[in-house]
């Protein structure tokens, strides 16, 4: 797949060849991911082959958080990721051996390079170099700009440890490399609340620069501000005009959807999304909202090659181009138990 | 905190204690109260916010006068020569924040032993409960004498408004989850108070499978029905609400009696047009999921995401714990007795088809207080009774005055 053209793939034939590793996939988790094989038992039993896509046996994002599921020795564990997760919410929590590891960066470069072009960027990061330091390094935040320096270089740092802009760095790192293409990456809000409610209009000039961002926007829309507006504000407040977003979660880490064209994300070569209707969990035709399921042939060492995201979406292209249109909303259960009560 | 019963205002601790007191102390069963209850029940028919809720309407016909003069005679029955019933006082009330009939009941039980009450509702509001509110207030114009009787209020999380109250209660009801019984219980309430407690349940229903697989279509159909109502009404989350699925007979018969009920409950489901919130839907699917991997599930079923069937291979060390929507395991044994031996203390309500009278009360001698309280036919699980958690409420909300003269 990484011989194959980041930009263009054709549909069928990466399908075809996606099918093929995500079989052989789920046989390697039911043989080696006592959980998974269970799973598989119960929910597909008699399971064999898919011969399509949509066939390949999904779980449920929410079982990366009570379950922690791997598919390799425990001697072979090389990094357990961990999700950030709201407040009183159990963190998800991925098994990563070397192997998985090294195909996830290998996956990554790829896609990257297809906006990026081959040359290592000078890199200026939204977000403050505290978030790589101790326990917080295999946040889900920590790994994605770990994942990102690779195709950077001159890494600065935009924000301080109480996420406040630093002025001056980032005025000294665009005298130094402002006038030529640099990169920047930063979590959606982090950009937002760090580069445009910081700092002044006309400040910086960032018209050479690329931003890569990614993260939910729930604390934008509580804002009112979509990704339309989002990349119009960002145009007049420091004519930074190339964004991409980037859609991806810490349960399959490589395999990333990017914006290619303004508000459509894209598959790439080792990835792929199916839309599924909420009630009865079929497969719906383009164009019809419903629940993403995503796939990734890169997850070995943990059965997350096929998940069902508690994310919303729609396929609006033919070669697998989609919207990200939410999260689901939060189900409110009546009953006798009354958590309400229970902090009187 | 904000008072909504009798009068929509703000008011103090000590100002809402000083007015319930001052209201007169009645006898159970009086006719001024007996009176109350049955108006509001009738306005709670007939008013049109009211009937578009089934469990208001339930609750309507459940204190209707009829049935109000038939718990009167219920009542007397456990007076005797020897024994005068007396009303225990101020009853506080702590109800669930989100099933939300209960209050009435609680109060409906409380205010016919001719008590005082004071309600606590949590500061969720739901349209159901400001109907009952508004129509309670209304009928209060006619029935003066209930006037400073009851007081409902509302407040969060504040713990010196509980104690306040609690200090000055003769008795204290907590419904809900175990963690509001557990920390409502740290604070004190008067030494010659009583309490009592509805913690968190879990409910089962035993079907025969024979007598599905006997039953007509249409019969099948009704108990589809009523099954529906168990399980639906109240997203499955009420206590009684069944989340285990037992069929008793061989292992063909409850086969085939498993996939005629399925079936019938999808069509029910059509007839009544449920949906499922995405949200529940993936809850749901998450929770299957976690099954089949912790608990001994043998097969899946799940037509779309309204109902999700897991069988289970052995009843042994059943797992309580449950997401609610529409979302049932199921078991096959033997007899009616085998499900015994994992009966514990935490199980309410057992609903039932196909059994004899006689078949039950054997299955209830055998439990002998290991668990289960109540055994009601399959469509009643929801239906409020003055026999509850294994409780008399008609005699719970009043002392027996021993009056000996030999």
């Amino acid at each position: 797949l990484t011989s194959l053209d980041p930009l263009f793939v054709p549909c069928a034939e990466k399908r075809q060849i996606l099918l093929q590793h995500l079989n052989e996939l789920t046989l390697h988790h039911a043989a080696n991911c006592p959980e998974y094989k269970r799973i598989l038992s119960v929910m597909h039993p008699g399971f064999v082959a898919a011969s399509t896509l949509a066939d390949i046996p999904y779980l449920p994002i929410g079982l990366f958080k009570s379950h922690l599921l791997l598919s390799v020795p425990e001697a072979d564990i090389f990094r357990v990721l961990t999700s950030s997760g709201t407040t009183g919410q159990q963190p998800s929590r991925v098994v990563l051996d070397r192997e998985t590891a090294q195909l996830q960066s290998r996956a990554l470069a790829h896609t990257m390079q297809g906006v990026l072009g081959n040359e290592r960027l000078p890199m200026l990061i939204w977000d403050s170099e505290d978030i790589l330091k101790g326990d917080k390094r295999f946040s889900a935040r920590a790994v994605g700009i770990l994942g990102m320096m690779s195709f950077g270089r001159q890494f600065t740092y935009a924000l301080d440890a109480g996420l406040q802009l630093q002025r001056d760095r980032v005025r000294e790192f665009l005298e130094k490399f402002g006038s030529r293409p640099f990169l920047m990456f930063g979590f959606t809000f982090m950009v937002w609340q760090g580069l445009y409610q910081q700092a002044a209009a006309g400040e910086f000039d960032l018209s050479q620069g690329v931003l890569i961002h990614s993260g939910g926007w729930k604390k934008l829309v509580e804002q009112a501000v979509s990704p339309e507006e989002f990349r119009r504000r960002l145009d007049v407040h420091c004519r930074l005009r190339r964004i991409h977003n980037f859609y991806g979660m810490v349960e399959q880490v490589g395999g990333v959807f990017l914006e290619k064209e303004e508000g459509c994300l894209f598959p790439s070569n080792f990835s792929d999304v199916i839309v599924r209707d909420p009630e009865t969990f079929r497969p719906v035709p383009d164009g019809t909202p419903g629940v993403l399921q995503v796939l990734s042939v890169l997850p070995r060492s943990y059965p997350g090659h096929s998940i069902l995201t508690e994310d919303l979406g729609v396929v609006m292209r033919e070669n697998g181009g989609f919207q990200v249109l939410g999260r689901i909303a939060k189900a409110e259960v009546r009953g006798c138990s009354d958590t309400a009560a229970a902090r009187v | 905190m904000r008072q909504v019963i009798p009068l929509e205002c703000e008011i103090g601790v000590a100002e809402l204690v000083d007015a319930v007191r001052s209201a007169p102390v009645l006898e159970p069963f009086s006719e001024p109260v007996v009176e109350f209850c049955a108006a509001l029940a009738q306005a709670i028919s007939r008013s049109p916010d009211a009937r578009r809720y089934p469990e208001l309407q339930a609750l309507a016909f459940w204190m209707r006068r009829s049935a109000l003069q038939q718990l009167a005679v219920e009542f007397r029955r456990l007076e005797s020569d020897d024994v005068v019933l007396a009303p225990r006082g101020l009853v506080f009330h702590l109800p669930p924040g989100n099933v939300d009939t209960i209050f009435l009941y609680s109060w409906l039980l409380a205010v016919l032993g001719g008590n005082r009450n004071v309600l606590r509702l949590s500061r969720r509001e739901s349209p159901q409960v400001d109907i009952l509110c508004a129509l309670y207030r209304d009928t209060l114009a006619q029935h003066t004498v209930l006037q400073n009787n009851t007081a409902v209020v509302r407040y969060g999380h504040e713990t010196e408004i509980t104690a306040a109250l609690s200090a000055v209660c003769d008795m204290r009801v907590i419904w809900g989850g175990d963690e509001a019984v557990r920390t409502i219980r740290t604070i004190p309430i008067p030494p010659h108070a009583r309490e009592l407690t509805f913690p968190d349940r879990f409910s089962l229903c035993a079907m025969s499978a024979q007598a599905v697989v006997n039953a007509s279509e249409t019969e099948v159909d009704k108990l589809a029905d009523s099954f529906h109502n168990d399980v639906y009404w109240f997203d499955q989350a009420a206590c009684s609400s069944p989340r285990l699925l037992v069929w008793t007979g061989e292992v063909d018969t409850a086969a085939n009696a498993s996939e005629r009920f399925a079936g019938a409950l999808s069509r029910a489901l059509d007839r009544r047009g449920v949906t499922v919130q995405p949200g529940l839907g993936m809850q749901k699917l998450t929770f299957s999921y976690r099954a089949a991997i912790d608990r001994p599930v043998v097969a899946y079923r799940s037509p779309d995401s309204r109902l999700m069937l897991l069988t289970l291979g052995t009843l042994e060390k059943l797992e309580r714990e449950h997401c609610g929507g529409g979302l049932l395991f199921e078991c096959r044994v033997n007899t009616l007795g085998d499900v015994a031996v994992v009966v514990g203390r935490k199980d309410q309500t057992l609903t039932h088809y196909g059994f004899a009278a006689d078949e039950l009360r054997v299955f209830a001698r055998r439990l002998n207080g290991r668990g289960i309280d109540r055994m009601v036919p399959v469509g009643r699980a929801l239906d409020f009774h003055r026999f509850w958690d294994g409780h008399d409420l008609l005699q719970e909300f009043v002392r027996r005055v021993h009056v000996s003269y030999m």
